[in-house]
């Protein structure tokens, strides 16, 4: 009985994964929390509607977003039967889905907080699309690589957290982690080197290790400044302004930006699995 | 016989940690088990078989006759897992997870993995985190055996289980090995009861694979001699190591064949006994 599977079928899949975890993820205390920043934002724009300054609730908001729902991948993503291409089909699929899911959970929770304040949705959806969109499509650019490296069934921020790389008891689950009682092979303390220690190879990955990360601190500064500090500095003035609609495809070339650094970053981690890809008759069939 | 599982790794270095000269193989219908002390490198070896660590140079691993370097996706087709932390979302049922998942793999029979849902009594509809650790091992195996594996990897499967579901799940691991289709990796801690089921053993010490072997045959090398402390020095060149109680003394020698004083006790030993005179550095890598 041979499937094929097509990237019609992937996305069906993980529509329906994606319905399935709105309807769970919004039930008990990750509910309460969106909940929690409905009200939050109800607040932020009866106070908007007030004062000179317009809504910047959206950026709170849609951190705790983010941080309330990671992506949850786990080790599936290299325990399935893929191949190298069709991992990073799947990957693709996995993180567009979830950018829908947390934009669409976004949405309502606008939605509700705009309902009960007054403020009109669509100047909420015009600062969400000049504004916060930037944010979430880098972010998602960000988890593309945490799902990529991640291989527990944690939440993907461990992996891109030194916070919680550091921590101990991730040390101890994972693998490869340090165990008391067994004596190890002490590895040669790392000490970065200097440029002129550096091989050409190792000059070239260092490179592109730095223009990677000044790209993301540059497109995290751009985003920030959108959704948070141009509103706040120069209020409702600065909506319509040059300021604002410049900034606006600032951040989002940023953002795209931002999700290629992490695209390729992901592309070399799953291509460090080694296949050929090729395609053969299996056993069992 | 038919070999499901062939592992050659030269060498892994990782995170301070290193494998060195891992080689073995599982064969179809039997049960081989992987023991060894915490630290041993069992879950690093394990997570390199089921790829999700990478596979050092020189190194490669046949699943169902596929390369897991060459041909990752063909090898992971014959291979089933059932881990002790479960890799299956634990929000989402059964039927759902089956329903999603299953699919990718080429083989996969939804109307066996109904059946088998049934038979291993698993709610359908409940979601994966409110079922009982012994359901969730059974889940697993269920949907390993429904996309039609060949080769299953256990990582502590029936770690948590109470002895009563172990047994149930032991029963079940033999019902899948008489097809003599499928075989098994399986690594736990629960050695003693794993001897009495395993065909074959693998072991290993900080990294090295000290034996790789039948399990009579591992055994059967060995004997345990019991008996006062003072009769010990006349086989002293016989005893590898000993262990010291307040009344008794015990020692293992080398089953060579050789008689044994009739003073003192003789007997076969235990894989938990192996596994402390492999501890005690006394037992070493070759003598099997």
């Amino acid at each position: 009985m041979e499937q094929r599977r097509s990237f019609g079928e992937y996305f069906l899949f993980l529509v329906r994964e994606g319905m399935f975890r709105l309807r769970r993820e919004l039930w008990g205390w990750r509910g309460l929390a969106a909940l929690v920043t409905a009200v939050y934002m109800v607040i932020d724009l009866l106070g908007a509607m007030e004062s000179d300054r317009i809504t910047m609730g959206q950026g709170m908001a849609v951190v705790w977003l983010v941080v309330l729902f990671p992506p949850r991948m786990g080790k599936l993503l290299y325990l399935l039967p893929f191949s190298k291409k069709e991992r990073v089909h799947y990957l693709m699929m996995y993180l567009f889905t979830y950018l829908v899911f947390q934009i669409f959970v976004f949405f309502l929770v606008g939605a509700g907080a705009c309902l009960i304040s007054g403020y009109s949705y669509l100047e909420w959806l015009r600062f969400f699309f000049c504004c916060t969109l930037q944010f979430l499509i880098m972010y998602s650019g960000i988890m593309v690589y945490a799902v990529a490296v991640q291989k527990e069934q944690k939440d993907a921020y461990t992996w891109v957290t030194p916070f919680y790389r550091n921590v101990d008891w991730q040390q101890d689950d994972t693998v490869g982690g340090i165990h008391e009682d067994c004596k190890r092979e002490q590895e040669p303390e790392k000490r970065k080197k200097k440029r002129t220690e550096l091989t050409e190879e190792e000059w070239e990955t260092r490179k592109k290790e730095l223009w990677f990360n000044g790209v993301t601190v540059i497109g995290v500064i751009v985003a920030a400044f959108q959704v948070y500090i141009g509103p706040v500095f120069f209020g409702k003035g600065w909506f319509g302004t040059w300021g604002f609609w410049g900034g606006t495809v600032l951040a989002y070339v940023c953002a795209v930006l931002v999700v290629y650094v992490y695209w390729n970053r992901a592309w070399e981690e799953i291509h460090k699995k080694g296949n050929s890809g090729k395609e053969e008759r299996v056993c069992n069939s | 016989m038919n070999t499901v599982l062939e592992v050659k790794i030269p060498r892994l270095q990782r995170d301070g940690f290193a494998l060195n000269e891992i080689e073995f193989h599982v064969e179809a219908g039997y049960l081989t088990a992987l023991l060894g002390v915490n630290g041993a490198g069992k879950t690093t070896l394990l997570s390199v078989i089921s790829g999700l660590l990478p596979l050092p140079e020189n190194a490669d691993v046949m699943i169902g006759g596929y390369s897991l370097r060459e041909n990752e996706r063909e090898a992971k087709e014959c291979m089933g897992f059932v881990f002790d932390d479960s890799p299956f979302d634990e929000g989402m049922s059964a039927l759902l997870t089956g329903d999603m998942y299953g699919p990718y793999y080429r083989n996969w029979d939804r109307a066996k993995y109904l059946e088998l849902l049934e038979r291993f009594e698993i709610p359908k509809k409940r979601i994966l985190r409110k079922l009982s650790k012994g359901m969730k091992m059974k889940f697993q195996l269920a949907f390993a055996l429904s996309h039609g594996a060949t080769f299953l990897i256990m990582d502590e499967p029936a770690a948590s289980l109470d002895p009563v579901f172990r047994d149930e799940f032991m029963e079940v691991l033999s019902e899948v090995l008489e097809g003599e289709e499928c075989g098994i990796l399986l690594s736990s801690q629960l050695v003693s009861e794993l001897e009495a089921k395993a065909d074959y053993t693998v072991m290993l010490h900080e990294g090295e694979q000290m034996f790789s072997n039948s399990t009579e045959q591992i055994l059967d090398r060995f004997l345990l001699v019991r008996g006062r402390y003072e009769l010990f020095p006349y086989m002293k060149s016989r005893i590898l190591g000993e262990r010291l109680s307040e009344y008794t003394a015990e020692g293992i020698i080398l089953n060579d064949g050789d008689p044994v004083r009739l003073d003192l006790e003789c007997v076969r030993p235990t894989m938990e006994d192996l596994m402390y005179y492999v501890k005690q550095g006394v037992v070493k890598k070759g003598m099997v």
